[in-house]
């Protein structure tokens, strides 16, 4: 499936990749740069990643309490995360292609050397899984579901025992 | 908006005529499955992801034998946890310690290949108040049955949607 990729150079290439040959060569290779997009996003904080993946009229239908609805958030919670954890890396381990949907299954990994909460890090090395389903329509993604292991990384960094 | 962009389907069937109608199945509320498959292999995939998670929704066993294979192996559990559908007992049996009337609705469930991606929301009531639990997997199958998972649950949260 590596034919499918893009070759664009600084974006996140899938450790597995699965796609549904069904679908037209140029909506395959689409979708595909569109997943390498939104992960490369949350593996730099770069937000011109997201603008390039995410419509304007984004929805997210798993929203914690406290994020923005919308494009703005995925933007704060990035800018979240990375200011308690600056080294994040997000590594896209597997990604499932059919339809107009993509599955992914990511780790998160990095070090709690900021502030999270009022707490200050002290480099507690963090490690968690988060699985993603993103619904692209015509462009960019227009709705997502997702779920991040929250409970391991609180842990990690010793927010809660 | 899914199936806005025109498949080469090799089978005839659409995606909701795939599911097994036995009323004892739990039933996916959204389906796509991968247009490669002919039309008995997506068949044989979608029924594997409606065992396992019939047995999510009502504790019998029966329905994990089907779907899980001996070889099993859960790939996000910790070390030390046993092979085969004991893998996915274990965690079934200690949610349904907490829960004790739960239930699993499969809200989204992704055929990509030989992989499925399931978005699920385990319900029921603890001390009388109705809870929900979000959870993630991706599992592979083999050349019978379910090989190989990864899986992510949710914390309890109090309320229905």
């Amino acid at each position: 499936m590596n034919d499918l990729l893009d070759p664009e150079s600084g974006l996140l290439r899938p450790g597995s990749l699965t796609v549904d040959r069904s679908l037209a060569p140029d909506r395959a290779r689409h979708l595909v740069r569109i997943g390498q997009l939104l992960y490369t996003f949350w593996h730099t904080g770069d937000p011109d990643y997201l603008k390039r993946s995410v419509e304007e009229t984004f929805v997210d239908h798993t929203l914690p309490p406290g994020r923005p609805q919308g494009v703005a958030g995925p933007a704060t919670a990035s800018a979240t995360f990375r200011a308690a954890v600056p080294d994040l890396a997000c590594e896209l381990s597997d990604m499932l292609i059919v339809g107009d949907k993509i599955a992914v299954r990511l780790r998160f990994t990095g070090h709690f050397t900021g502030v999270f909460d009022g707490v200050a890090g002290r480099g507690q090395p963090i490690d968690f899984l988060a699985f993603d389903i993103q619904h692209v329509g015509a462009g960019r993604i227009v709705e997502d579901w997702h779920l991040e292991d929250n409970l391991t990384f609180l842990r990690q960094a010793g927010v809660v025992s | 908006m899914t199936g806005q962009h025109r498949r080469l389907l090799t089978r005839l069937v659409a995606d909701a005529d795939l599911i097994d109608p036995d009323p004892v199945l739990v039933r996916p509320r959204g389906l796509t499955v991968d247009g490669e498959h002919s039309e008995a292999a997506a068949r044989r995939l979608v029924h594997l992801a409606q065992s396992l998670y019939t047995f999510w929704d009502t504790g019998d066993e029966t329905h994990l034998d089907r779907a899980v294979d001996t070889s099993f192996v859960d790939r996000s559990a910790v070390a030390g946890s046993p092979p085969g559908p004991a893998a996915v007992a274990g965690p079934a049996m200690r949610l349904r310690r907490e829960v004790p009337d739960l239930g699993c609705v499969l809200e989204d469930l992704i055929v990509a290949g030989n992989k499925f991606a399931a978005r699920l929301s385990y319900r029921g009531h603890v001390g009388g108040r109705p809870v929900t639990i979000a959870a993630f997997e991706i599992n592979y199958v083999g050349a019978g049955k379910i090989v190989e998972g990864w899986r992510l649950l949710g914390k309890i949260v109090e309320g229905q949607a």
